[in-house]
């Protein structure tokens, strides 16, 4: 029988060593290798692309749900966390199980039961990947930070340090000071999700912070130019201006 | 300055003050004309001048009242400067007084012989009338921070309540009770001495905050005691990664500061520090004496790359009010953050 491939995701030690131990019982299970943060997790998800995750969520660098948001890999995921208020949240995201620190044997032999029910679930592919993605871009907390993921590097950019945003295509690229990052996602997403107190969608295609704005000049008949602190230019629609207007209350 | 003065602050009392006069004009006016016989015109006359002059200089001795300090042990000194203005107020009320109606009815011989007679009396009068208002006013300035010291304890109260049920949260709190259960679950396996070990150092931790209600204070030493055992704690689950570091002057140590007022600054520390970091916390707490005043600082470094967090605020908002509360002084605390540093100052007055 071919093995399960997994990956521990924990950032103490103990904890990790914890959940070793209760898998040293199984021989179905292959242990190929621990992370103590998000980063490291990211990575070697997807260069060892395993076949099962347990995963804590508060984590230095990045969380749990962060981290599936950046990999490409799509692993069974079994949440382990002392925070009950992220059950619902996980089970949304289809995960196979939650398990609340501490957990006992038992409990932890009823997650492996779903994790091998689940192994044998035909087509699930990239059914939970989507899940996860989707559900985590439809829940409605404000965004503090996004993760972004550029080649090997994973950047994490706080909503503060954005200049403005910009569609394109099916991505969305995100300019700061410090550079531009491509995101795959939607302006309807960032409008939804940023600060609505920092942030205006001005056009169709841009939305900007509004303390980087300098100006605001007239462009054509129906429609306006925004000059920003940094020099950039962005465009502003009929609507754009109109919200404009009644934010920045001129 | 005039809003100040409790007789002009609000209409009723300034019309009581008022309707005191009045009786005080009548009184006189029906003793000068019933028993020493003078004509209603003069009586009316000096009663008005005499006692709407006081009237007004008794407004002003507002200020006195106001300025020259209560201290404790300098009664004397205080009692000697209400007798010289008492005595300076009277002496101008009855020479003004004097002046005016001697000059008015220069021919009523009469009236001028009995003025004369009555001004030692008068001036006790004066002086009389000083102390009776300024004991007024003193009574309303102590009515005033009685009241204000009975809100003050209120509120005190209920903040600590508050920090009690912050303090309960904490205990609570997911992240370090779990957590810390869950590392005991995993040292049984391999170590149980060390499982122990742990046990003991969290029910000790759990003890002495639950002991603690809020209100007291504790020696310095006692609440570092308590911080090094959450800091034992938090150690085993972190190990290395955690470093602590004391700068404590000796003297400091037998000070009294609020109960668990540490606690949340560590917590904080931890949660922002260690939490949110892959490499090394050093978190250090220093206490040196100053100028009467206890200054403890907690620092720690972050990790400036992973955003801020919101939410930070709260506790150190909570730390600043009940210092205020307790030593009824602001800005007790002083934040100082650095691209990858936190600083916490705390000044508290020396208390052994």
């Amino acid at each position: 029988m071919k093995k399960i491939r997994t990956l521990i995701v924990d950032d103490e030690t103990l904890a990790r060593e914890l959940i070793r131990n209760y898998l040293s019982v199984y021989p179905e299970i292959e242990i190929i290798g621990e992370c103590e943060n998000g980063f490291e997790a990211a990575r070697d998800i997807n260069e060892l692309k395993p076949d099962l995750v347990f995963l804590d969520i508060q984590m230095p660098k990045i969380t749990g749900f962060e981290l599936l948001e950046i990999i490409d890999h799509q692993p069974l995921i079994v949440f382990t966390t002392a925070y009950n208020q992220y059950a619902i949240r996980a089970f949304e995201m289809n995960a196979v199980d939650y398990l609340l620190k501490p957990f006992s044997k038992d409990r932890f032999q009823d997650a492996l039961k779903k994790v091998e029910s689940r192994l044998n679930e035909k087509d699930r592919n990239n059914k939970e990947l989507n899940a996860l993605k989707n559900f985590h871009q439809e829940n409605r907390e404000t965004l503090e930070r996004i993760v972004v993921k550029s080649g090997h590097k994973i950047h994490v950019i706080t909503c503060d340090k954005i200049h403005y945003l910009e569609a394109q295509d099916d991505y969305v690229m995100i300019y700061t000071a410090e550079g531009k990052y491509l995101k795959q996602s939607t302006m309807k997403y960032f409008e939804e999700h940023l600060d609505g107190r920092q942030f205006l969608r001005v056009h169709r295609s841009y939305i900007v912070h509004m303390d980087r704005i300098e100006r605001i000049e007239p462009y054509t008949r129906e429609s306006y130019l925004l000059f920003l602190k940094t020099g950039e230019k962005i465009p502003v629609s009929k609507t754009g201006y109109d919200k404009l207007k009644e934010v920045l209350k001129f | 300055m005039y809003i100040e003065n409790p007789i002009l602050k609000n209409k009723v009392s300034f019309l009581n003050y008022i309707l005191i006069w009045v009786l005080v004009i009548l009184t006189h006016i029906v003793i000068l004309s019933a028993f020493y016989k003078i004509s209603l015109p003069v009586s009316i006359t000096d009663s008005l001048l005499f006692n709407i002059v006081f009237s007004v200089l008794g407004i002003m001795a507002w200020f006195p009242v106001k300025f020259i300090k209560t201290e404790t042990g300098k009664r004397f000194l205080l009692l000697f400067n209400h007798l010289l203005i008492a005595l300076i107020i009277s002496g101008i009320w009855i020479s003004l007084g004097y002046a005016i109606l001697s000059q008015l009815y220069q021919q009523d011989l009469n009236y001028l012989e009995f003025l004369k007679a009555s001004l030692p009396w008068r001036f006790f009068s004066g002086v009389l009338y000083y102390a009776v208002i300024s004991l007024f006013y003193y009574a309303l300035l102590f009515y005033d921070s009685l009241q204000e010291k009975i809100r003050r304890e209120s509120e005190l109260k209920s903040k600590v309540r508050e920090a009690e049920m912050n303090m309960l949260k904490f205990q609570l709190n997911p992240h370090f009770l779990f957590n810390s259960l869950n590392s005991i679950s995993s040292l049984t396996m391999g170590s149980p001495e060390k499982a122990r070990e742990m046990i003991i150092q969290l029910s000790d931790f759990l003890r002495y905050s639950l002991q603690q209600d809020g209100m007291q204070k504790s020696s310095l030493e006692s609440e570092l005691a308590n911080i090094e055992n959450y800091l034992t704690i938090e150690k085993i689950r972190f190990g290395e990664k955690l470093e602590f570091v004391k700068k404590i002057d000796e003297a400091c140590l037998s000070c009294n500061i609020p109960s668990l007022i540490l606690q949340p600054l560590f917590e904080n520390a931890i949660k922002h520090g260690v939490y949110q970091s892959t490499g090394k916390v050093k978190i250090e707490i220093g206490c040196k004496q100053e100028g009467g005043m206890l200054v403890i600082w907690v620092k720690n470094n972050f990790d400036s790359e992973t955003g801020i967090k919101k939410g930070a605020g709260i506790g150190l908002k909570n730390i600043a009010e009940r210092l205020n509360l307790i030593y009824n002084a602001n800005k007790l605390l002083e934040i100082k953050q650095e691209t990858d540093r936190f600083t916490v100052f705390m000044h508290i007055p020396v208390d052994k």
